[in-house]
């Protein structure tokens, strides 16, 4: 299972607004615009190293919500964007 | 000294020469333009600004006769940045506006030390309002008109954000206007000094506002921002103010910043605080009068609050 | 002719300190002419590890801290593009090597501070090459050139692969698979560079040039780039190798070594001559008299010596004098006789000029 960690971002570089995230990328020093789940994700992420697995599973208890194929395999696509972004590097 | 001290003649022979350091806000810059009438243009229209003979200018701005290899009967003018050619040699009538190009260039790709809007910024009881929006919403226009009631003109064309308070930083140069505005606003401002117009340039036709003499004389006064503002004319339409939410209006902002990127995490914390401290919106309108009331009715209200 | 604009920005490069003491005029010639060279960052950083940052005019400062701004952005967009190249030779097992501006910030040196790179430049073994050509095609990089004629000159004389940009960032990655010798006469191993190359700190597979190579390669670069504008730069980047590398134990001998067998005496002779006389760059004595031994005959070494210091210290003049043209225009020249045998040179040279007509030079 492969874990990832954040690279490209720190706390003091979100804001959240309503319900959208604006973030500034460390790494590539672009300015993202988020989703209120994407940046609980990245929030969650930013405390330890985790899974897009361990990730649904950790939101859907947060959100009592049911962690169903579809649900978990958002995560596997946000974390590929993320990857994309240079937010999120693989720990080895 | 002032530049309006010096004669006509003067002031044709610094530009000719060395050239005629001016400083206007937190910018000094060093201008140089033998053409004739660019003496009488920038006399026009910076009576009230400094010369700063013999210090250090942060950029040299020269506009030169230019001759075109292939029409050599064409009388060409060619800016120069720090002494490098910047885009195409124009018409020589155009020398003197060319310099209030090359001012603008110089500011908007230079000073990374302050984040830069594309942003026109006027200023009431201490509180200022940020324009934002791109060349053809009005929003020169919206900023002569609220000189005309009194508003400080900070800027029609930069919001100078200091990235250490947030504080807004005025540059108060002319004003351009275009096309129709130029009668707009000599009927709101019937006193006002303005500029011969040029017609025929890539905007049409074009004439420079002076800035007020008091807008000069304080320049080196800054506001703290109080509102955000995305105007839009549209012939007819009845006024509009919709509240923009802060996520979009950082976009926004990002997206008529000219430095943004080049100043990074400062950058990111500057808009930030710029959208949290100051409601956000959409202004449509398309008479004046309206909106300058609408402006008044803000000053007014948050004063009173 | 005097200079005066070269000379202040010599010797802001050179003593730092003295800039505390420029007057408003000298700053007034020194500051387009540093723009235009490329340097203001460099001035910047050099004023602050001098401790007189904070004496200079506040627009000056100003001008300092844009510029550092600048750079800054510069950095992280070249760390950016090297971690998208590793992630793009993921799982491959191909290792890559920086050179130049990208070797310069990732190594941490102070070279790479206020300096504007725009282009990562890569070294890679040759065998694993089309395979990296074709991942990094895959994750998004494209072909710049794409005519037979250019991409026959790039693989055969450039040891490269045309310059490969990135679909929407728009940056550029150039990947060698061996560094320009200066003259056809010798070949340069390139495994020799791999193998010496050092790692980069927290990315596995990533290495700089040892610091000898990476000397060379600037001295290499020196001569061979036809943007000769861009000369002092160079210098004040080899300036900065020398003075980084200088104190690392073994370091000078090492350079010596490798100075002599890549036969690069006579260039390193000027370089150091130059870096020396120009900016002050401490250079040991021993190697200082072991290239100046492989000196060409005075004759031509006088003319090498007048055409490159006129160069150099004039880099970033708007518009150059006649000497300070013909001096570039000879290095020009000669960078391409270095390149190539002479009947291809007419044919390159050729070809660019009469391309530059052409309106629409896409998909040719």
């Amino acid at each position: 299972m492969r874990r990832w960690r954040v690279t490209g971002c720190r706390p003091d570089l979100i804001r959240l607004w309503d319900d959208q995230c604006v973030l500034f990328n460390l790494s590539s020093g672009q300015t993202h615009q988020l989703n209120a789940l994407a940046e609980a994700a990245l929030r969650i992420m930013m405390q330890r190293p985790m899974a897009p697995s361990e990730i649904a599973e950790a939101l859907a208890i947060e959100l009592e919500t049911e962690a169903d194929p579809a649900w978990v395999q958002q995560f596997d696509q946000l974390i590929a964007e993320f990857d994309r972004l240079g937010l999120i590097e693989p720990v080895p | 000294m002032k530049l309006g001290e010096l004669s006509t003649d003067e002031t044709a022979a610094q530009l000719a020469g060395a050239g005629l350091a001016l400083e206007t806000g937190p910018f000094a810059v060093n201008l140089r333009c033998a053409a004739p009438g660019a003496a009488a243009f920038i006399r026009l229209l910076y009576p009230e600004h400094r010369v700063a003979t013999g210090e250090v200018v942060h950029t040299d701005v020269a506009v030169r006769p230019h001759f075109n290899r292939r029409r050599p009967w064409r009388r060409e003018a060619q800016l120069h940045i720090d002494d490098r050619p910047l885009m195409q040699a124009l018409p020589r009538r155009f020398a003197a506006p060319m310099l209030e190009w090359g001012l603008n260039f110089a500011i908007g790709s230079r000073a990374h030390h302050l984040l830069i809007l594309h942003a026109a910024v006027v200023e009431k009881n201490g509180r200022a309002v940020v324009m934002a929006a791109v060349s053809g919403s009005g929003k020169s226009t919206l900023c002569a008109a609220l000189v005309s009631a009194g508003w400080r003109l900070f800027s029609d064309e930069f919001g100078l954000i200091r990235p250490a308070d947030g504080a807004l930083m005025p540059v108060p140069r002319p004003v351009s206007l275009k096309n129709e505005s130029i009668e707009v606003v000599r009927r709101l401002m019937p006193a006002a000094v303005i500029s011969p117009p040029y017609h025929d340039t890539a905007k049409g036709t074009l004439a420079y506002l002076r800035p007020p003499d008091d807008a000069v004389r304080r320049q080196f006064e800054p506001a703290m921002p109080a509102w955000i503002v995305f105007p839009k004319f549209r012939a007819g339409a009845p006024l509009t103010a919709t509240p923009v939410p802060r996520a979009q209006a950082f976009a926004d902002l990002l997206a008529n910043s000219m430095n943004y990127i080049a100043l990074a995490e400062r950058g990111f914390a500057a808009m930030a605080r710029l959208v949290e401290s100051c409601p956000a919106f959409a202004l449509e309108y398309s008479d004046i009068p309206a909106a300058i009331a609408h402006f008044e009715g803000l000053a007014a209200g948050e004063t009173a609050a | 002719m005097a200079d005066p604009a070269g000379a202040g920005l010599l010797r802001a490069l050179r003593e730092p300190a003295a800039m505390a003491g420029f007057e408003p005029a000298l700053w007034n010639l020194v500051l387009p002419r540093a723009r235009n060279a490329g340097l203001v960052g460099r001035l910047g950083v050099r004023a602050e590890a001098a401790g007189i940052a904070a004496a200079l005019p506040e627009r000056v400062r100003d001008m300092l801290v844009a510029a550092e701004a600048v750079a800054a952005t510069h950095d992280r967009m070249i760390r950016f593009e090297v971690g998208r190249i590793r992630r793009a030779l993921d799982g491959t097992g191909i290792g890559f090597t920086l050179l130049k501006g990208a070797a310069y910030v990732l190594g941490g040196l102070k070279a790479a501070r206020g300096r504007l790179v725009s282009d990562v430049d890569i070294l890679v073994a040759r065998e694993r090459i089309d395979e990296v050509e074709r991942r990094l095609i895959e994750h998004g990089w494209r072909q710049e050139k794409t005519s037979a004629y250019d991409q026959r000159y790039y693989r055969d004389w450039m040891h490269e692969l045309p310059p490969l940009r990135h679909r929407g960032r728009m940056t550029v990655v150039d990947v060698h698979h061996n560094i320009l010798p200066l003259t056809g006469r010798l070949r340069i191993d390139a495994a020799k560079l791999l193998a010496a190359a050092r790692p980069v700190e927290g990315l596995d597979g990533v290495t700089i040039l040892a610091p000898a190579d990476l000397v060379l390669h600037n001295v290499v670069h020196l001569f061979q780039d036809g943007d000769v504008n861009h000369g002092l730069r160079d210098l004040a980047d080899l300036d900065d190798l020398l003075r980084h590398f200088g104190p690392e134990p073994g370091f000078w001998s090492a350079l010596a070594a490798r100075t002599a067998e890549l036969g690069l005496g006579r260039p390193v002779n000027y370089a150091l001559r130059h870096a020396a006389a120009l900016l002050g760059t401490p250079i040991d004595p021993a190697l200082r008299a072991a290239v100046g031994r492989t000196a060409a005959p005075p004759p031509i070494d006088r003319l090498m010596q007048a055409l490159l210091g006129r160069a150099l210290a004039r880099s970033g003049q708007p518009a150059p004098d006649l000497p300070t043209r013909l001096a570039r225009e000879a290095l020009y020249l000669r960078s391409h006789w270095l390149r190539m045998p002479p009947v291809m040179l007419a044919g390159h040279l050729a070809r660019k000029g009469a391309m530059q007509f052409l309106p629409e030079r896409q998909g040719v």
